[in-house]
């Protein structure tokens, strides 16, 4: 028996041991899950040292566009479109008329178009109209105010016609102006209030009302009739339960908000944590990890760090006693919350999503070590969140205690944790959605009255599914088919044109010289003068890296960076090197160099110190020198600065580590050049790439970009997208190189891939697309027999480079609208060297479109700067498409990237960009924050997105449209982006002027109005006098 | 002729306040060129005005101070008291008003290309006159009441400043700390100046100052109220010039434009609490018990800001503790009595220290620029960079890192219970006055009748 019941208990016992530890694996599972999830929705920008652009919204990008947006603003608590008023400034400054919008509208809604809704007229009208007016929302409190203060109880709105107006009171006032008769269909609810406000006002009253009296009742029947509705319709299902962080309730409750010391702390600990060498002293106890360090940072203290977080040592020194890792310091954080299993995850996510930005780049050091120069240890994301809930319940039990609330935490805060809005007033504001409605559609008081509870529902179910969110999906397609239209339209006109007029557009034999630079829409403009000052040349759009991917290291240099875009990770490495003639004099430099760095180093740390600060503030006075300079007279100061410098600069002639002859053992780590059959394939690769296979003209220039500007910690964002935030000199400069090597033409010839001339040279030039200079490189190379090539192209090259810094000048509100070009090159070298200069230039903004096909379709076609064009020439790509695929699988998501930052740091500045750059305050060498103390800013400042427009990217694409849908799917990245919407896509038939818009998973051909595109003399008739944007135009 | 040129001087700047803050009130909104170019105009002819009297009085070779009276507002001659505006011009306020305009006027150009566009443009142009006016008025003020005037006058206007961003809720909060500080050091000020008043009728620093020029000026107030006196100038000092154990405003001062944090918080009205104590020297020269109490303030402020300076990792807070360093250094100098050593190193930090903000924002390219020519990142360069793990070092971490336990100090010991205190007052007024009535307690103001209609007839 006893053996019997030691079998049964010893079961038992098995059993529950092993219940136990499979709920606490299942629970570390689940915890595990959700904290990855959270980290999901962090901010991907690392350090700004190397700005890479990237779709803000990447965490979302398995859903399909709208779906995402209206997610992430649920999540992230942003907004993600423009909001209506902004969408109809648009639509005026864009000439849309309100017939596009109901076209758009009409296309949308397909056969629901026609859908009746009781006897109220079609769906249709009823979003066109909530389209065409704006539907003011208000809260509950200011629905008090509009009704008891403004004219809107008794007038009808402005907007509304006057004989609908007039039509709807005159037959109220045919109906009530007797005795009142009930209304008997309808529901109960409003018969009662209906005979309340008839009662108030009785016949003999009536008789004598004039016009406004009955123009105020009117609209009293129809309010009547509208809450009385929304209070009898059926309940929309709600959006489920939100999970409200603890701080919130705390907020509610009390009115204290315990994320201001909980965020003090964090900021200043992580700020220090992450440092890269700032601060003179680094963290005590910082390779311990982040949970650790905190603890013994703050485990003993005569005072709390803040006083919301009094009982914060005595909270730490247990958590250290128990010895726990953070993800036990979480679980048990949870436990004491109370929080249920499916609760978790939310709640994770909103407290991670507290401070966002230093989450974000912790996480980012965390993973990506190799882009900093000081890392952190594994888990930080872990720990910072762990910190984080330990501090909340520190800082919540305090508010708790103060306040005299006998619960302890957990408790309270399951009591109090599901919050919905309160009913009442959100039947307030649907009303008067509705009431305005009502009146813009003319819909009588009694038609409404007596709808039944099943109409009202309806009726009230299409008025919310036509929400703000629903209205500005609508205007943002309207507008991206607006641009979309006159851009197809353009290159279809163009091409019309062409078969008529004359082709010497297009070069016909060897052109003067051939220009080869990269797809950013900076450069479109560039290359459009370049044509137009020397017709009978060719350029060409390839990424700025020009097919030469290096970890690069210049004369100057302390270390390699990568050149190439992010996704690529370098296989070799190539060092600037000076000539052995020089080495004296260059050695003699840097020794010079480095002492007066050090000197400098040495002023800077010092002047923030003790003594040395002491003896610095009498020399202080000197420093009025280049203060008053260089703020009053910044162009004269920085030419002699640049003079200055020059003393110790290093001489142009240096030469590349390209060359290698073995290849690479596999222990090597650092991979200096590339051997001969690597520079054969990277030269084919570009010339197969952009189709300059049989026609070279004597002078071949490659041109790389970057951007140079003062006080500018975002200025690496400027720089070249290709070369993952760098400068692409050195790319255009190793390419030609290799181009240029005999040995790699031979090679070429041999193999019958590449004929390269005997007499074709390949000259490097870098582009600075801030202050328009060019610098060309390896001079010294260039035959005599091309001197006079070269003086051709550096003429030409002049006048292109005022007529672009013209261009660009427009856009500048502070430029003078009668600057000559090369007054506006002037304008924007001054741009460029001015200390107080928020805006050197313009970037990527307005950035709208990427053509990938020849050049020859869009060239004499006004673009304004928005497009990038990358070269391809389908008829000499292969059946399969080998080469467009390869090129979209770059040009896809970098254009995306830059454009998809662009777009959401426009429309919500304040949590997708990074705000004001005024107020920036640059942190442990990362980031920037706001002024003394706030999140680490993430995204594009205000001032580098104010002009932009935010509208989906449309690439234009020289392809058959079932072609391209292979190469489209191909690539799962692409199919992606592509597939949800996230770029628009057309395709034009390299034949014929054929288009095809992508739509819903298929190409619909496109039919525009032809022959509309406006016709000018030159580029700068068409944009003098106008700083907006401009619609493509072609050049006569 | 001087007369002229003094006036200028302390004119233009009012002008322009008036200019800038009239225009609006009249209903006519002021243009951002306009803005910039009265701002440039008004400020080149008062240093216009102010280099021709320093050449008049130095061809004169004039060695009595200058002094400017308007306006007579209250004279009783019984009881020898007397109010008037007052200017001097001697060795301490000269060299400070250049100091003034040199930097005002650069911080306007800049300023002006900084901020185009902004919303805010023209509430900063008039925050920037008001600031100018209150600060030329402060360092020439020839009694205590005019350096009240302007020392209000600064007040406001960093306190708003600070405030620039007012859609965010941190730059709020910080103002309104700034102004908490600055009330109490104005409070401090104005108690001292009634009480010079009651006492010697006057407030006029030349007859304080024994009627001979400044540096060599001498106390001519009897001893027991020197101290006293000198005590609240102290005070004063301390709050303004964020002085231990009121430093905590400084670094979170740092929430304006840039420009506004260069020239307030790093050159100017940091220095105005030490300038306060130069111009009343005398008075603490009387007393050693004084001067002791100045020094170890200086040098208590230099130290705090030596250790948090070495540990925080923004530029702006970086600079702020720099900035504190000196001016704990230069109040050391005033109270071991080296005036013009003081001034010097004034005017010398004022200028490296708003050069150093103003360009800030460079400091990623600065860093970057200076690891390529070292040939090494320049964080291995630094000598404390080891991790030290010694009870001191992390015991000094932690105390920089808090910032020397300021802020939470006050907030724990005073501002809580004061406002504890205060809200008890409160509460317990409200049910008195709700028992007296015979009201209970108010409806919740939410629960109003159905239809909003009927609310309104």
């Amino acid at each position: 028996m006893a053996a019997i019941y030691g079998v049964v208990i010893s079961v038992w016992i098995l059993t529950a041991i092993e219940n136990m530890t499979k709920t606490t694996t299942d629970f570390a599972e689940l915890l595990h899950g959700a904290v990855h999830h959270a980290i999901h929705f962090l901010p991907a920008q690392g350090s700004l040292k190397a700005f890479v652009h990237h779709n803000t919204l990447h965490a979302f990008e398995h859903l399909s566009f709208f779906d995402a947006l209206r997610e992430a603003s649920t999540v992230l608590n942003a907004e993600c479109l423009l909001s209506e008023s902004e969408f109809r400034q648009e639509l005026r400054s864009e000439g849309i008329t309100w017939e596009e919008v109901d076209a758009v509208l009409r296309e949308t809604l397909g056969a629901d178009a026609e859908k009746a809704i009781g006897n109220l007229g079609c769906r249709f009208q009823l979003q066109s109209a909530m389209l065409r007016h704006q539907v003011h929302f208000a809260e509950a409190s200011e629905l008090r105010w509009l009704i008891q203060e403004s004219a809107s109880a008794n007038q009808f709105r402005d907007d509304v016609d006057d004989s609908v107006r007039g039509a709807v009171v005159a037959q109220t006032r045919r109906r009530f102006i007797g005795e009142h008769q009930p209304i008997h269909a309808g529901a109960p609810v409003i018969n009662p209030s209906l005979a309340a406000a008839l009662n108030q006002s009785p016949v003999g009253v009536r008789r004598t009302w004039g016009e406004p009296e009955w123009e105020a009742f009117t609209l009293r029947l129809l309010w009547l009739a509208c809450l009385g509705g929304t209070q009898v319709a059926e309940k929309q299902p709600s959006s489920g339960p939100r999970v409200c962080r603890l701080r919130d309730r705390l907020l509610d409750q009390f009115g204290e908000d315990i994320d201001l010391g909980t965020n003090d702390i964090m900021i200043r600990f992580t700020s220090s944590f992450l440092d890269q060498g700032f601060a003179q002293r680094s963290l005590p106890g910082r390779s311990e990890g982040y949970y650790q360090a905190f603890l013994a940072h703050y485990k003993t203290a005569w005072l709390p760090p803040h006083f919301q977080l009094v009982g914060l040592s005595q909270e730490l020194t247990r958590l250290l006693k128990s010895n726990q890792s953070s993800w036990a310091s979480i679980s048990e954080s949870l436990q004491l919350l109370k929080l249920d299993l499916d609760e978790i995850e939310p709640f994770l996510t909103a407290t991670l999503l507290a401070l966002p930005g230093w989450g974000g780049m912790l996480h980012q050091v965390e993973t990506r070590s190799d882009r900093v120069a000081v890392g952190i240890p594994a888990g930080a994301v872990v720990d910072f969140l762990a910190v984080r809930l330990v501090l909340e319940r520190v800082a919540g039990n305090r508010v708790l205690r103060e306040t005299g609330t006998s619960e302890e935490l957990g408790g309270w805060y399951s009591k109090h944790r599901s919050h919905r809005p309160e009913s009442k007033s959100l039947q307030r504001e649907t009303a008067f959605s509705l009431y305005q409605v009502a009146q813009l559609r003319g819909w009588l008081p009694e038609t409404l009255l007596r709808l039944t509870n099943d109409g009202w529902s309806e009726l009230l179910g299409e008025i919310q599914n036509f929400g703000s969110f629903q209205r500005r999906c609508l205007f943002q397609l309207v507008i991206e088919r607006s641009y979309r239209d006159r851009v197809l339209c353009g290159i279809k006109d163009l091409h019309q044109r062409k078969q008529v007029a004359s082709p010497t557009v297009i070069p016909i034999g060897r052109p003067c010289y051939q220009f080869i630079c990269c797809i950013d829409d900076r450069e479109e403009s560039l290359r459009r003068y370049l044509e137009q000052v020397e017709p009978n040349c060719v350029t060409f759009g390839y990424a700025g890296f020009f097919a030469v991917p290096m970890y690069y290291k210049g004369v100057g240099d302390a270390h390699y960076a990568p050149l190439c875009p992010i996704v690529i990770q370098p296989q070799h490495h190539v060092r600037e090197i000076v000539n052995s003639t020089d080495k004296d004099k260059h050695d003699n430099q840097k020794r010079w160099r480095q002492r007066f760095a050090a000197n400098v180093h040495w002023v800077h740390n010092n002047s923030r110190s003790f003594v040395g600060g002491m003896g610095l503030a009498f020399f202080g006075m000197l420093s009025t020198l280049p203060l008053v300079a260089r703020v009053l007279f910044p162009h004269a100061t920085s030419r002699l600065r640049r003079r200055a410098s020059s003393l110790l600069a290093f001489p142009q002639s240096t030469d590349l580590t390209l060359r290698r002859n073995e290849s690479p053992s596999p222990n090597e780590t650092e991979v200096l050049g590339f051997t001969l059959p690597e520079m054969v394939a990277a030269v084919e690769r570009l010339m197969r790439d952009i189709g300059m296979m049989t026609v070279f003209s004597r002078l071949v220039v490659v041109c790389g970009h970057g951007s140079a500007s003062l006080n500018n910690p975002h200025e690496s964002a400027y720089n070249c997208g290709a070369c993952g935030g760098g400068r692409g000199g050195p790319n255009a400069r190793a390419f030609c190189q290799m181009a240029n090597d005999p040995q790699v033409r031979a090679e070429l010839r041999q193999r019958g891939l590449v004929d390269i001339p005997h007499d074709t040279h390949f000259l490097a030039v870098f582009h600075n697309t801030c202050d328009d200079e060019f610098q060309f490189f390896d001079l010294a190379q260039v035959p005599e027999s091309h001197a006079g090539d070269l003086r051709k192209f550096r003429a030409d090259l002049e006048v292109a480079q005022c007529a672009n810094a013209h261009e660009r000048c427009r856009r500048f509100a502070s430029a003078p609208e009668t600057l000559s070009p090369r007054a506006a090159l002037k304008h924007v070298q001054e741009r460029a060297e001015d200390l107080s200069q928020t805006r050197p230039e313009y970037n990527h903004a307005t950035n709208a479109a990427c053509f990938v096909g020849r050049r020859s379709r869009t060239r004499g076609l006004f673009l304004d700067r928005r497009v990038f064009l990358a070269s391809y020439d389908p008829t000499q790509d292969d059946s399969d498409r080998q080469i467009l695929k390869r090129i979209l699988a770059a040009v896809v998501p970098v254009c995306g990237g830059i454009n998809l930052e662009y777009f959401f740091s426009r429309v919500d500045t304040d949590r997708f960009g990074c705000g004001s750059k005024l107020p920036h305050n640059v942190t442990s060498l990362l980031g920037v924050m706001d002024g003394a103390a706030s999140d680490l800013r993430t995204g594009l400042s205000e001032q580098m997105v104010e002009i932009h427009q935010p509208i989906r990217l449309l690439f234009v694409i020289e392809c058959e449209p079932d072609s391209l849908l292979r190469v489209i799917n191909a690539n799962p990245q692409t199919a992606q982006m592509v597939g949800n919407g996230w770029v628009n896509l057309a395709a034009l038939s390299p034949e014929t002027d054929e288009m095809h818009i992508f739509n819903n998973g298929v190409f619909e051909p496109f039919r525009g109005a032809l022959g509309t595109t406006p016709l000018t003399s030159s580029s700068s008739a068409w944009y003098t006098g106008y700083h907006e944007h401009l619609e493509p135009a072609i050049l006569e | 002729m001087l007369d002229i040129f003094a006036a200028v001087v302390i004119a233009s700047p009012i002008l322009l306040l008036v200019l800038l803050g009239g225009l609006p009130l009249l209903g006519r909104p002021v243009s951002e060129t306009f803005a910039a170019h009265a701002t440039r105009a008004l400020i080149l002819i008062g240093f216009g005005a102010l280099v021709a009297f320093a050449i008049s009085t130095l061809l004169t070779s004039q060695d009595e101070t200058y002094v400017l009276r308007v306006g007579e507002i209250v004279n009783l001659p019984d009881t020898h008291f007397h109010l008037r505006l007052e200017f001097i011009f001697d060795g301490l306020s000269i060299p400070m008003v250049f100091l003034t305009y040199v930097l005002c006027g650069t911080i306007a150009a800049f300023a002006t290309n900084y901020m185009h566009r902004e919303r805010g443009f023209q509430r900063f142009f008039f925050l920037f006159a008001m600031f100018f006016t209150g600060m030329v008025w402060a360092v020439l003020a020839g009694s205590i009441e005019t350096l009240f005037l302007g020392w209000e006058l600064v007040g406001l206007s960093s306190a708003l400043l600070v405030a620039f961003f007012q859609e965010r809720a941190n730059p709020v909060t910080n103002g309104l700390r700034v102004w908490t500080v600055y009330r109490l050091s104005d409070a401090a000020l104005m108690v001292a100046a009634i009480l010079l008043h009651h006492s010697a009728g006057e407030g006029e620093f030349v007859e304080l100052g024994g009627r001979v020029h400044w540096p060599h000026s001498v106390d001519t107030l009897d001893n027991g109220l020197a101290f006293w006196a000198g005590l609240l100038f102290i005070v004063a000092a301390v709050g303004k010039s964020a002085l231990w154990p009121l430093s905590g405003w400084l670094p979170r001062a740092m929430e304006g434009p840039t420009p506004s944090s260069a020239v307030f918080y790093g050159a100017l009205s940091i220095h105005l609490g030490a300038f306060l104590l130069l111009r009343v020297s005398p008075i603490l020269d009387q007393s050693l018990t004084l001067s002791t109490l100045v020094v170890v303030l200086g040098l208590m402020t230099a130290i705090l800001a030596v250790v948090a300076g070495r540990v925080q990792t923004d530029i702006k807070s970086g600079l702020a503790f720099a900035s504190l360093v000196q001016v704990g250094l230069i109040v050391t100098e005033i109270g071991l009595g080296l005036r013009y050593l003081a001034l010097i190193h004034i005017i010398g930090h004022g200028c490296l220290r708003t050069l150093q903000l103003l360009r800030a924002p460079s400091i990623l390219r600065d860093y970057h620029e200076l690891g390529n020519a070292l040939g090494e990142t320049v964080s291995n360069r630094l000598p404390n960079n080891r991790e030290t793990s010694s009870r001191f070092a992390n015991w000094s971490y932690r105390y920089g890192l808090e910032r020397g336990y300021l802020d939470v100090f006050w907030d724990l010991y005073l501002i809580r219970p004061f406002i504890q205190f205060f809200r008890r007052c409160d509460r317990i007024e409200r049910a008195w006055i709700n028992w007296l009535s015979g009201v209970r307690p108010q409806a919740n103001d939410d629960q109003v009748s159905d239809t909003l209609m009927e609310e309104r007839r």
